[in-house]
């Protein structure tokens, strides 16, 4: 079934997307992830122009984050502080992100951009994973509970920034600039590759800003809800890639596959499901890199701007 | 009485006018297409006449030549250059004024009917299509990179020649129709039907029949809100993608 898109100007296949917005549900479900780092190279490996697909890649994650958003706010494991100090950060990232998409978008650089940024992080974070579960796999395996626990020690030149605040929820005390730091690393992410940036903030916020994991991905959660609306907004606005048919099929695909995903992932074990995870998302690395590395076939691209 | 009178002489005067031997008429099955959800390409067929003081005139030397330009555009070729070990856009050419879409039908090659200054003239034929470029080229010459973009839109559907009993189908000795192929990817604006005919090499008469594309229906107040109003369409996106995340959540809570 061929459905027109008013923005990308084009037919798509529904059932592909709706299929594709379902597979990723449920693997967002599974692993408890956004999922916006797989969906938005699956567009783009569909044919969708990147700056659509970057685009309106936010509002699924936007529709995906709101259900998690309710729950943790019911259970009180929301930092809401220490969530509009990253939200603030978010902003100003998200707009700096949105500024670099524009201008790389006029230079025809926008698909670089967006492979790059994703091969890089990527391929970190998938390697990283990969590495730690991995280690604890293999720790198990010998018997002896790998522990996690690391020294604060390290981290003390954090405590020596200024503008303390307190953040009673997540029982810190700390200076705001590594919070807003991060909140604005993910907005210009969020901004350049569509995704949420839970991948990064969870880990960030647990060895970085030591955050007790009760309240890391409620927080998590209601910062990606507020910073990808924003984010949606700069885009409609700014660029006007945001296609609303192609974000409804995501969405009505993605909420069931999410419903699925969360059933089976809670039947395999914590660390086999990081160690799939890490190499899902280092598969998507790989296919991005070489797409950048091989000879292209077609040296030659086209872009059509309609006179007015 | 006086326009009669000039009515009377005129079509007295046509009827005895050598030069305007032969002529053509034709007309479109469809003036609008409208592009909806479900569009994936569209058909339409350019129909007309021939009509000759002589109906038995001879087909041999006879031709015709059927084109259909869609809005201007600038097409921006970009060629991919290897730079440290990745493969990014480097170089590239504008042309501007090109159209988005182009058909030919010829009832034989373009060559074979008739001159290539009378091609280029009436931009006949992709070879012929002109444009200036606009930016410079740092590598490379410019014919290659129009090249590329007029193979670009060939590859779409989008530039196309036809000639041969296919392209043109000739019904009798005076009728004729063409099909005029639009892919799901053809860009919204006016557009233009043209067709020639030709006698030993020459243009005797032609016949202009324009017609429109454009969005309709969710697609096109879709498109216009998102570009007209992008505040209020960024904002309805947000809101109702969270309605909709909101309402999943109700709904398979109860499930």
């Amino acid at each position: 079934m061929q459905i027109y898109l008013p923005i990308a100007e084009m037919p798509v296949n529904a059932l592909l997307i709706l299929a594709m917005g379902a597979a990723v549900g449920f693997l967002s479900g599974m692993f408890g992830v956004g999922g916006g780092f797989l969906m938005t190279p699956f567009l783009i490996f569909a044919g969708i122009p990147a700056d659509v697909a970057v685009a309106t890649e936010l509002t699924h994650i936007i529709a995906s984050s709101v259900s998690g958003s309710i729950a943790h706010w019911r259970r009180r494991t929301v930092d809401f502080k220490m969530g509009a100090v990253l939200i603030t950060g978010g902003i100003v990232g998200s707009g700096t992100g949105v500024v670099i998409f524009s201008l790389l978008r006029e230079a025809g650089q926008i698909d670089l951009l967006v492979s790059l940024t994703y091969v890089i992080m990527l391929g970190t974070v998938g390697g990283l994973m990969l590495w730690e579960s991995v280690s604890v796999l293999r720790a198990q395996a010998r018997g002896a509970p790998l522990s996690l626990e690391r020294g604060r020690a390290q981290h003390l030149w954090l405590h020596g920034l200024p503008f303390k605040m307190r953040f009673r929820q997540s029982k810190l005390y700390m200076s705001v600039i590594p919070p807003l730091t991060i909140g604005f690393v993910v907005g210009v992410l969020a901004a350049i590759m569509g995704i949420g940036g839970g991948f990064i903030m969870v880990p960030a916020m647990i060895y970085i800003l030591r955050m007790p994991t009760s309240v890391v991905v409620g927080t998590s959660l209601f910062q990606i809800l507020f910073t990808t609306s924003f984010t949606t907004m700069l885009h409609a606005i700014n660029t006007q890639t945001v296609d609303a048919m192609l974000a409804l099929l995501l969405i009505l695909g993605g909420v069931i596959g999410v419903q699925f995903g969360v059933q089976v992932g809670g039947r395999l074990r914590g660390e086999q499901l990081r160690a799939l995870l890490a190499l899902l998302v280092l598969g998507v690395a790989v296919r991005l890199a070489l797409d950048l590395v091989i000879p292209p076939g077609e040296p030659f691209s086209v872009e059509v701007k309609m006179g007015t | 009485m006086q326009p009669r009178l000039i009515l009377a002489i005129a079509v007295l005067f046509c009827a005895v006018w050598p030069g305007r031997a032969e002529e053509i008429h034709a007309g479109l099955t469809e003036p609008l297409i409208r592009i909806t959800s479900n569009f994936t390409g569209a058909e339409i067929v350019f129909f007309g006449a021939i009509s000759a003081e002589d109906t038995f005139a001879s087909r041999e030397g006879r031709d015709l030549v059927v084109v259909v330009r869609g809005p201007e555009a600038n097409l921006t070729v970009r060629r991919k250059e290897q730079m440290a070990g990745i493969w990014v856009n480097g170089s590239q050419a504008t042309f501007s004024g090109l159209p988005a879409y182009y058909f030919v039908a010829s009832t034989r090659p373009l060559d074979q009917i008739t001159t290539q200054e009378t091609l280029e003239r009436y931009q006949l034929g992709l070879a012929g299509l002109h444009s200036a470029a606009e930016t410079s080229l740092s590598s490379g010459d410019v014919p290659e990179y129009r090249a590329a973009a007029v193979e670009a839109r060939a590859a779409q559907g989008l530039y196309r020649e036809l000639s041969g009993e296919s392209a043109i189908e000739i019904i009798g000795n005076t009728l004729f129709q063409v099909k005029i192929p639009l892919p799901a990817e053809v860009p919204v604006g006016s557009y233009e039907a043209e067709a020639f005919l030709f006698r030993d090499g020459n243009v005797m008469s032609g016949y202009t029949a324009p017609f429109f594309i454009d969005k309709s229906g969710l697609e096109r107040w879709l498109f216009e809100k998102a570009h007209d109003e992008p505040f209020f369409y960024g904002l309805t996106c947000v809101l109702l993608s969270i309605g909709a995340g909101w309402l999943a959540t109700v709904i398979f809570q109860r499930a």
